[in-house]
């Protein structure tokens, strides 16, 4: 079962101290967490983590994926301000590049898009948002988030 | 894990001792922290300055068929008179029987004095006197509307003129002064002859009379005929004759355009003079000052003083609590169902107050006012707001902890008490709590219990909460329409933020 935003700001809540839901509103809650979930793609991004590789089909002057972040590897494609470029004109590249996932998050129902192992580093992170909100000292959020990061795939080799 | 802020440390705020009363002068953010910005319907407790929900008057002890204007308290009786001038014996158990007792001289509401174990009535027209059985109209008696005994004789006097009347001495139904009068026979003076309009009030203190004419006031020092007569001022208008009485040596007194004064003596009585009193609350009084209506009432017994400025379409009056010393003398605001004329106070276990046409028992025997539709009996509904903060910054509530007691036992609601910031509920106070066995861990409780699975009326309880409020200023309400409570602490765990420390 996908964990939805909602599963994270119940999470939240209790870690942030508003169980009343007087203090965050959902839509910072889910701002927040679309934060973290870009965040927590970079990361992964930076470790070359394969699940975050994209695979797609581009022509002369397709428009940049939103979610493009670099090309994995070498392709007679480069990029050119909101398009790419391709020497083969209409005829199809398929080329792989490096995606952040948490565009378009707008609603409490929505899924977080990566898979649940990533669910306390995402919650931690926007805990960590929410709380620096209000002026909390969040060091023990940050080592808390360090040592997920650091068990996350991948982590001992980055 | 106590979570610390980055920037400055939070600060406790304890707002267990609201012993400063309402301050209606000021704006709340200008507000001590033991004052309150509003509070309806809440009293102080024994404990100094911790405030608890008022009595409720509960079911009437007799209703009338017009507006309950005056009481008093005679020879075990409860006495009321009601708008058509009759005057009225209240049943006060069931025993009783509430009956007319007679219809008095005048219209007005009336004074009332005893002397010799007679009660004399003054209602601005021919004194009156009521033996405990009869009420009889003096034949040759003055028309009065105040009446007061000083020295061995009752006196009176009546507005419209500038004359106080005295009986002879010891009988209050001679009143003609002869042509060649002794120490004894009755006399008359005048106060203020001709200048300041008609007497108004009469205040026996201390060693003076104080009169109170319709812009001055003056003074009767001595006993007859060693009399002599002082002006105090000129600049003084009492509202009408229910409107100053004398405590402790203090006479309090309602202006129909200052509000609330006070003549205090300087040593002893060597000097009086007339002073703002209460001015953290008279700016209310002065707003609601009502020439026909108003009144002061002096609860002896409580330490209480109630002013009723109002006309008689308002429900509210002021109780005042001098029991800290007159210097310090906080107020709140109650409110009722209906116009009060009148509050009567027989000893320290019982209060009785004519509220619109009934006559209810105010001494605490009751949790419920009678609020609801067609009069029908609800928890009687109270609320009180602190100080305002308001800075630079904002601030955030990150825990608020509550003890409270409930005075009435075994009250069964579901209402609550809202503790709320500004706008926000932050916490809900209930002394129904359920505390019964979970179900799961316990089966003999569900399937053998014969007996009915209600929630448990706790006394004392504490409230606690743990959720950050952030807002731009921040001021605490409390709004209950549930069971009576005293509020032994209140401390809220506070801190700006937005600022550098």
């Amino acid at each position: 079962m996908p964990k939805t935003i909602n599963d994270a700001g119940a999470v939240i809540r209790m870690r942030v101290n508003d169980r009343d839901k007087i203090n965050y509103t959902d839509e910072e809650i889910v701002a927040d967490v679309a934060t973290a979930c870009r965040y927590l793609s970079q990361v992964l991004i930076a470790r070359k983590s394969p699940e975050m590789i994209v695979t797609e089909d581009v022509v002369d002057y397709a428009a940049i994926p939103e979610n493009f972040h670099s090309f994995v590897g070498q392709w007679p494609v480069w990029r050119e301000g909101p398009v790419f470029r391709t020497s083969t004109g209409a005829n199809a590249v398929t080329v792989r590049y490096w995606a952040t996932r948490g565009q378009g998050l707008s609603s409490l129902t929505d899924v977080i898009p990566f898979d649940e192992i990533y669910f306390d580093a995402i919650v931690t992170a926007a805990c960590m948002l929410l709380l620096n909100r209000d002026e909390f000292d969040t060091s023990k959020e940050q080592s808390i988030l360090q040592a997920l990061e650091a068990l996350m795939p991948g982590g001992g080799k980055s | 894990m106590r979570r610390a802020l980055s920037t400055v440390q939070p600060s406790l705020l304890d707002f267990s001792n609201f012993a400063g009363g309402l301050n209606l002068r000021l704006p709340p953010e200008q507000l001590s922290e033991n004052e309150l910005a509003e509070c309806v319907n809440m009293t102080y407790s024994s404990t100094p300055g911790k405030l608890r929900t008022r009595a409720g008057i509960g079911e009437p002890l007799a209703d009338f068929s017009s507006r309950v204007k005056s009481m008093y308290w005679f020879g075990g009786k409860l006495l009321a008179v009601t708008n058509d001038k009759k005057l009225w014996s209240v049943a006060l158990s069931s025993d009783d029987e509430t009956a007319e007792i007679g219809t008095l001289t005048g219209g007005w509401r009336p004074m009332w004095c005893e002397f010799g174990g007679k009660l004399y009535i003054a209602s601005h027209s021919t004194l009156q006197e009521y033996d405990g059985t009869t009420l009889t109209t003096i034949t040759g008696a003055p028309n009065a509307d105040v009446v007061y005994t000083r020295a061995g004789r009752v006196y009176c006097s009546y507005h419209g003129s500038d004359t106080i009347h005295g009986c002879a001495v010891g009988d209050p139904t001679q009143w003609a002064v002869p042509v060649s009068p002794t120490d004894a026979d009755p006399v008359e003076v005048q106060i203020g002859y001709k200048v300041a309009g008609a007497i108004t009030a009469i205040v026996p203190a201390l060693t003076d009379v104080i009169v109170f004419k319709e812009h001055g006031i003056f003074r009767l020092i001595g006993e007859y005929p060693d009399w002599s007569i002082k002006e105090i001022t000129r600049d003084e208008a009492v509202a009408n004759h229910h409107c100053a009485c004398a405590v402790a040596g203090f006479i309090y007194y309602l202006d129909d355009h200052k509000g609330l004064r006070l003549l205090q003596g300087t040593q002893g009585y060597e000097e009086i003079s007339p002073a703002e009193a209460l001015p953290n609350v008279n700016p209310w009084v002065r707003e609601h000052m009502n020439h026909d209506y108003s009144g002061i009432w002096h609860l002896p017994a409580r330490n209480m003083l109630v002013i009723i400025p109002n006309d008689n379409a308002w429900n509210q009056c002021m109780p005042c609590y001098y029991e800290f010393g007159f210097d310090v003398m906080p107020a709140l605001l109650w409110e009722f169902p209906a116009p009060v004329q009148a509050i009567i106070e027989p000893d320290r276990d019982h209060l009785y107050i004519a509220v619109g046409n009934g006559v209810y028992d105010f001494s605490g025997v009751s949790a419920y006012d009678p609020t609801g539709e067609d009069g029908s009996l609800e928890l009687v509904k109270s609320r009180f707001s602190t100080k305002r903060y308001r800075g630079f910054s904002q601030y955030i509530i990150k825990r608020v902890s509550i003890r409270a007691e409930s005075p009435i036992k075994q009250v069964l609601t579901t209402l609550p008490c809202h503790v709320n910031v500004n706008e926000v509920t932050y916490l809900d106070l209930l002394f129904n709590r359920d505390e019964s066995p979970i179900v799961y861990g316990n089966n003999a409780a569900v399937y053998q219990n014969q007996g009915e699975l209600v929630a448990e009326f706790f006394d004392v309880l504490d409230f606690a909460k743990h959720n950050l409020c952030r807002q731009d200023t921040v001021q605490f309400h409390f709004d209950n329409e549930g069971a009576p409570f005293e509020l032994t602490r209140f401390a809220v765990e506070m801190v700006p933020v937005g600022v550098t420390a």
